[in-house]
């Protein structure tokens, strides 16, 4: 029989074995494995996963294991010897657990869960599983709107999970042996962030909603990042992973209220850790891992208020220790030279998302083009010479002046650069454009996604003026950006259409190489389904798939940021003032940062 | 300069030569030995590998070589990643083990071995070596030293080594087998094995 290593490319991503793991021969009544529907080299690098790991294995009697998607040569290898998918740490048949948790980080993973599942033997619908297979459960972003899912999960975490987890397993010991549905009701009535679809009716007329129940699925928001369980620990496999380095998470929420970001809008508030706090876990976590690169993450790193004070701390420490630092996430206008001083000068990369300032102001993309070039200027009289700069396409309110304007901005680059630059080196620049994708809980959520032939015209416009300057030029496939937009805003009417395109084979739908477009609109006519409705502008008063869930931002708050947005009012940051957009009344935004003057 | 020699097995004989080289530096910090940095921009430790290993292959004789005051064995087992564990340590001058050593001995176990080994002794025996330009065939004959049957799925085999490396792997995928499990016993350089020629150097 074929060996691992003769049958699979980086077989060491399917045999666990990493270093920094807990214990797994402690004694268990509850066996949770958290599986990710991707590949082990995106999968390891996530940070949230890393966190449930070490809060669930920290917990008596609950093991806690993991489950990537593997590539198509280990299924070869797992069929040939009749294997099923099973955990890395104690190679168990993901049936054998309790629950299984799937992280869904971005809509484009969803045909990975039918994946999974099917490879573990577990039947896909919570209907066929009955009483005899795990809890399948969901959590991470993707939560906050799972009806194209909802018949796939028999629980949906939203929101933050290291308080609530732990007491729900605990809950799950107590009524261990009680039939699935009670304990799903349990749940679904003593933890306000659970939601059992099954348990919650909602009518549809075609793709439209037309009632739903009056009570609410509340988004679990930890309050205090100082006192939340963080580990000080951190796997570190034994070969390369898309962010290879130690990460530690600085705050969680953005203050910045950009219109089109549903990250901005649904991990709010502003909640920081204080930056004495973020130094010990830094030397802790290279201390523990030994990487020599570290990573300050969170939505926005340049708007940390202590990010001078942890620095001052960081830099020196790094400087002794060989660690290399890296500072992703900057807005244009928190970028700072000195966060690169003895750093290597590589690529920047900054989002200017729009190419005129009318509609920087209705995305409230609070930047100015004197920021732009102010900040690249300085860049460049570092040395940098390399820079990305990311765009959106298909925005409300956009016309062809805001498309010459992205063609513009990168031509002023170039410019700057030759009347600036310090390195010897040739400019190289890149411009990215995505489409515009409206989603849930977004001030945008009742937008269109723009259509085929608009996208491709202004790709052509683009395309052709940047092949006459030599600026590389990259933008994504419209196809996968629209099943992106249908997956983030469908309801429960596309949820049989996302099975029947996973048994005519998608999978790997983020990786661009796998996507298959064509099996999901096949699907969709083959069930009849209209994908225009669903991505199509929708009324302010139209009850859509998601109101059941409440974020903690209010409704009547996104209506207020779109008004503002076709008057092309722009809403200052949070440190700034309170637009009060909700959060406020649960008395967090004042309360919850952690850095002493984080108001000014 | 200290050279550690370290057993590399099973998870780790899964991850490349590149991965296990990451994997050394990060048990040396984790360790907070005292390793030399390179000087400019892009500072790295100043650390030297034996040759490669083939994916899957085990070995009891891996060494590393690097620049800095030793670090205690027992402090390094501490905070290893899983399948690496260091036997010994020799501080010596310079040694650049990866260019000395010439021949390495291989216990290979597959059903059936002690028969097919004879077709090792075939002149030529050739191996097809593929690498981006495309597969070559090349005959090995003479880096194939000796071998001995341990019983009839068990075999050693001294091969070459170094510079001038053969991967036994590539012998056994030559027969037709891919499944079969290969642990490095020993390297020499010339007629003395590695610990005692680092024996001899030792400071």
């Amino acid at each position: 029989m074929t060996q691992l290593f003769n049958a699979v490319q980086k077989p060491h991503q399917y045999t666990g074995g990493e270093y920094g793991l807990p214990d797994f021969n402690k004694k268990c009544d509850v066996r949770f494995c958290i599986c990710v529907p991707d590949s082990y080299e995106v999968g390891m690098s996530n940070l949230g996963i890393r966190i449930l790991y070490y809060l669930l294995n920290q917990q008596d009697g609950v093991v806690c294991e993991r489950c990537f998607a593997p590539w198509e040569d280990y299924v070869e290898y797992l069929n040939s010897r009749g294997e099923k998918l099973c955990s890395l740490e104690t190679r168990t048949s993901l049936a054998q657990f309790d629950f299984v948790g799937f992280s869904l980080q971005y809509e484009m993973c969803y045909s990975n869960v039918f994946y999974m599942l099917n490879l573990a033997g577990i039947p896909l619908t919570c209907e066929e599983r009955g009483e005899n297979f795990p809890l399948i459960v969901a959590g991470g972003p993707c939560a906050v709107n799972m009806e194209p899912m909802y018949k796939y999960f028999d629980m949906i975490f939203v929101g933050e999970g290291e308080s609530p987890w732990p007491r729900i397993l605990e809950d799950y010991k107590k009524m261990k042996g009680v039939r699935k549905s009670e304990f799903l009701r349990y749940v679904s009535e003593n933890y306000s962030c659970i939601y059992v679809p099954s348990l919650w009716n909602i009518e549809y007329e075609g793709d439209v909603v037309k009632s739903m129940p009056d009570r609410k699925v509340v988004r679990n928001i930890e309050k205090d990042l100082n006192t939340v369980f963080t580990p000080d620990k951190q796997w570190v496999p034994g070969l390369e992973i898309v962010h290879d380095r130690a990460v530690l998470e600085l705050f969680r929420g953005c203050a910045n209220g950009c219109r089109f970001c549903q990250a901005g809008i649904i991990y709010r508030p502003v909640r920081e850790r204080s930056a004495e706090k973020s130094f010990e876990l830094c030397k802790k976590l290279l201390e523990f891992t030994g990487y020599n690169e570290l990573s300050l993450n969170s939505l926005s790193t340049g708007d940390y208020s202590g990010l001078d004070c942890l620095l001052k701390q960081l830099l020196p420490y790094a400087q002794q220790n060989n660690v290399k630092l890296n500072l992703p996430s900057l807005r244009l206008d928190t970028f700072r030279g000195g966060f690169s001083v003895g750093n290597r000068k590589s690529s920047l990369t900054f989002a200017p998302e729009a190419g005129t300032q009318r509609l920087r102001d209705v995305i409230n993309k609070n930047i100015t083009e004197d920021n732009i070039m102010s900040t690249l200027e300085e860049a460049f009289r570092q040395g940098y010479s390399s820079v990305k700069l990311y765009f959106m396409i298909g925005l409300p309110t956009e016309t062809a002046e805001d498309i010459e304007g992205i063609y513009n901005i990168a031509r002023q680059v170039k410019s700057l650069y030759s009347r600036t630059k310090m390195s010897k080196k040739p400019l190289r620049i890149s411009v990215s454009c995505s489409t515009f994708i409206p989603k849930p809980f977004t001030p945008f959520q009742w937008e269109a996604f723009d259509s085929r032939e608009n996208v491709s015209d202004k790709l052509d416009y683009l395309r052709e003026k940047f092949r006459s300057q030599g600026i590389a030029f990259a933008y994504n496939d419209y196809d996968c950006s629209l099943m992106e937009a249908v997956l983030a805003r469908g309801g429960r009417s596309i949820a049989d259409a996302m099975a029947e395109a996973f048994r005519k084979g998608a999978r790997f739908d983020a990786w661009s190489e796998y996507f298959k477009g064509q099996l999901y609109f096949d699907a969709f006519d083959k069930l009849g389904i209209d994908i225009s409705k669903i991505v199509g502008a929708k009324d302010v008063d139209e009850l859509l798939p998601w109101d059941f869930v409440d974020v903690g931002v209010d409704k009547s708050f996104l209506v207020r940021e779109r008004n503002k947005a076709y008057l092309q009012q722009t809403t200052p940051s949070c440190t700034v003032q309170c637009n009060a957009c909700g959060l406020h009344k649960m008395g967090f935004c004042k309360s919850t940062h952690g850095n002493a003057g984080w108001q000014k | 300069m200290t050279i550690y020699k370290y057993n590399k097995m099973y998870p780790q004989s899964l991850s490349g030569h590149v991965d296990t080289l990451r994997t050394l530096m990060r048990i040396f910090r984790r360790a907070k030995a005292d390793v030399t940095y390179s000087k400019g921009y892009n500072p790295h430790m100043e650390i030297f590998c034996s040759p490669a290993l083939g994916l899957g292959t085990e070995s009891l004789c891996e060494y590393v070589a690097v620049k800095g005051a030793p670090c205690a064995i027992d402090i390094l087992n501490s905070v290893s990643a899983p399948g690496i564990k260091f036997v010994a340590s020799f501080t010596t001058d310079d040694v650049n083990i990866a260019a000395l050593v010439t021949s390495a001995v291989y216990a290979v176990h597959c059903a059936g071995i002690a028969e097919k080994q004879q077709m090792f002794w075939a002149k030529p025996f050739n191996i097809v070596q593929s690498s981006k330009e495309g597969d070559k065939i090349k005959d090995v004959s003479s880096k194939i030293f000796g071998v001995e049957v341990v019983d009839k799925d068990d075999i050693l085999i001294k091969v070459a080594c170094g510079n001038d490396n053969l991967r036994p792997d590539k012998l056994l995928q030559t027969l037709n087998s891919d499944d079969y499990g290969i642990v490095k016993q020993q390297m020499f350089i010339g007629e003395l094995t590695v610990d005692e020629y680092l024996s001899q150097r030792t400071m």
